[in-house]
């Protein structure tokens, strides 16, 4: 359907292309009931890319997350996650939630928590711990933090335990639901650079939902914004920031004003112009 | 409502925790102590008052309606020198006992079976309302026909009068599940018994616990009442028989006895679920 400025590549190479596009949508539909949520959305993620969908409130961001992640199937098109049709959550692909405090299980140890799914899936214990206690050491929580329950940390430290538990998890995709839309300003600015770092240095894929276009811009590789109703794809805008970013002189830049405003344009509908 | 102070509800706590755990960080170690001096001496005050009450009421009250409370514990050391008391007491204990029990190992996952299936909760609930409506003590005659006036007895109308908050309140802990750990557990792949042991099942206590608690506090009120109205052996009898003898002193001799074990029971389960929900919002600890 509508999409413009996609990467363009025709839809019958795809399978070749496989080994470079980690997630792709294609002409991706959802409807409950009779109500249409999404049409036609199109889009692919590069290997190792950080990519932000982005979009209003209510645009259908979540349900289209869930179609991505398989835990929800989508009522036309299909999802390919590294060349492989999502009929189910696939192994590999790791997702955060928004809400870190309901989706960590308060019963467990931080370190637990973390643990949990490599155990579930079979990894020894000693090796689980050794995998989980690495990961927990990438967000920036040492031993003393692993033995604490969730609840004993702030919601950023929660929320890096959350990140910490896909991360232990070796995603090949990493599925992001609006992470730090529960946190303050300051948290949330830590927790994107944060993001941002493990990203380039574990050459991590990232997916992530927001209705934040600042936060989009300054994250991704390339964003994807998404309107209308049913929502569909407005625009694909690439992200040449390169990989050194910071929250002050990035966000200054003449740069970045530009690709906010054009985002912003898109997301309000103006389609495809850069205002 | 927060989740937290939903939880708090679900096991009837008061939402005090936050104010509490504020003053424990900001105010000083020597208040804490003079606090908790206080706490303990307002307790001991109203315990005094109580006993000062009673015996107040002693000596106003007709004779023979009301012993003293210095009479009355008398009396029980008196009691508790003879076998009788051991046996009604260890009888009591035994069928309460038993009772939670039976109650807890049906009840519970029974509740959980029927909670973890939607259709299963809405076609049991009509049934389930209207048995846990009738007064246990209802069915007592008819009880007392089949069984006698036994300790058998008694541990059926306890069953049967004790087992419904239990149910019902594991039928309302599986379907409090969380639905983003169910999320969780699908995009992580966690297989399904992994869930349901690791996951599901922990979620559920709190609220598992609640039902416990109300249940645990029927089963002994309902073995004491059941045998005092029916003579079966136990305390609830002894109580029956004092007042038929007008021993006075020894029925609330024997009513002291029901307290007291309504007060280890209360307390045993206090501690229980110190225990087993200290990650719980109504029992957390600040780091």
């Amino acid at each position: 359907m509508t999409v413009i400025g996609s990467s363009g590549t025709p839809r019958s190479s795809a399978q070749t292309e496989s080994r470079d596009i980690a997630l792709e949508a294609r002409d991706l539909g959802h409807a409950y009931g009779g109500r249409e949520v999404l049409a036609g959305v199109d889009f692919q993620v590069r290997r190792g890319t950080f990519a932000c969908l982005v979009g209003p409130s209510g645009v259908g961001k979540t349900t289209l997350l869930r179609c991505l992640s398989g835990l929800q199937s989508s009522t036309s098109g299909s999802v390919y996650v590294g060349g492989d049709i999502v009929n189910a959550p696939m192994p590999g692909v790791a997702l955060v939630f928004q809400d870190y405090s309901r989706s960590l299980m308060p019963w467990s140890s931080v370190l637990h928590n973390v643990m949990l799914p490599l155990r579930a899936n079979g990894i020894s214990k000693q090796i689980a711990r050794a995998k989980a206690t690495r990961a927990l050491a990438l967000v920036g929580l040492d031993d003393v933090a692993g033995q604490m329950y969730p609840w004993q940390l702030s919601g950023g430290m929660q929320q890096r335990v959350a990140i910490a538990r896909a991360l232990a998890y070796e995603p090949s995709l990493l599925l992001m639901d609006e992470p730090f839309a529960s946190v303050d300003a300051y948290t949330r600015a830590d927790l994107e650079d944060l993001m941002l770092t493990l990203q380039r240095e574990l050459a991590l894929t990232v997916v992530l939902v927001t209705h934040d276009i600042d936060e989009a811009v300054y994250l991704s590789d390339q964003v994807i914004a998404l309107n209308g109703r049913p929502a569909q794809v407005a625009d694909i805008v690439e992200v040449p920031l390169g990989s050194a970013r910071d929250q002050v002189t990035t966000k200054s830049t003449a740069e970045f004003a530009e690709l906010r405003a054009r985002v912003h344009g898109l997301v309000r509908g103006s389609r495809g112009k850069s205002s | 409502m927060t989740s937290e102070t939903r939880d708090r509800a679900a096991i009837g706590v008061p939402d005090t925790s936050t104010t509490r755990r504020d003053t424990v960080k900001s105010r000083p170690t020597r208040n804490r102590r003079a606090g908790r001096f206080f706490r303990l001496g307002a307790q001991v005050g109203i315990l005094v008052l109580a006993i000062l009450i009673w015996w107040y009421a002693s000596v106003t009250l007709p004779v023979n309606v009301m012993p003293s409370p210095f009479e009355t514990i008398v009396t029980l050391g008196q009691l508790s020198a003879t076998p009788g008391f051991w046996q009604a007491v260890g009888v009591t204990v035994a069928t309460f006992a038993l009772g939670l029990v039976i109650c807890t190992v049906v009840g519970v996952p029974l509740g959980l079976a029927i909670g973890a299936s939607r259709i299963a909760t809405q076609s049991t609930r009509l049934v389930f309302d209207f048995l846990r409506t009738i007064p246990p003590i209802a069915i007592l005659p008819l009880v007392l026909l089949l069984f006698g006036p036994s300790a058998q007895m008694v541990l059926v109308v306890v069953i049967l009068g004790a087992i419904w908050p239990i149910l019902v309140q594991s039928i309302y802990a599986a379907r409090q599940g969380e639905p983003l750990l169910i999320d969780m557990s699908r995009s992580f792949r966690i297989p399904r018994a992994h869930y349901v042991f690791r996951i599901f099942l922990p979620g559920t206590l709190p609220f598992v616990m609640t039902g416990l608690r109300v249940g645990t506090t029927i089963c002994l009120l309902l073995t004491i009442t059941a045998e005092l109205l029916s003579g079966a052996p136990g305390v609830g009898s002894e109580i029956q028989n004092a007042e038929n003898y007008l021993n006075t002193p020894a029925m609330y001799a024997y009513v002291l006895v029901a307290a007291i074990l309504g007060l280890i029971v209360n307390v045993a389960f206090w501690m229980l679920q110190r225990r087993v929900l200290s990650w719980h919002a109504s029992n957390r600890k600040e780091a």
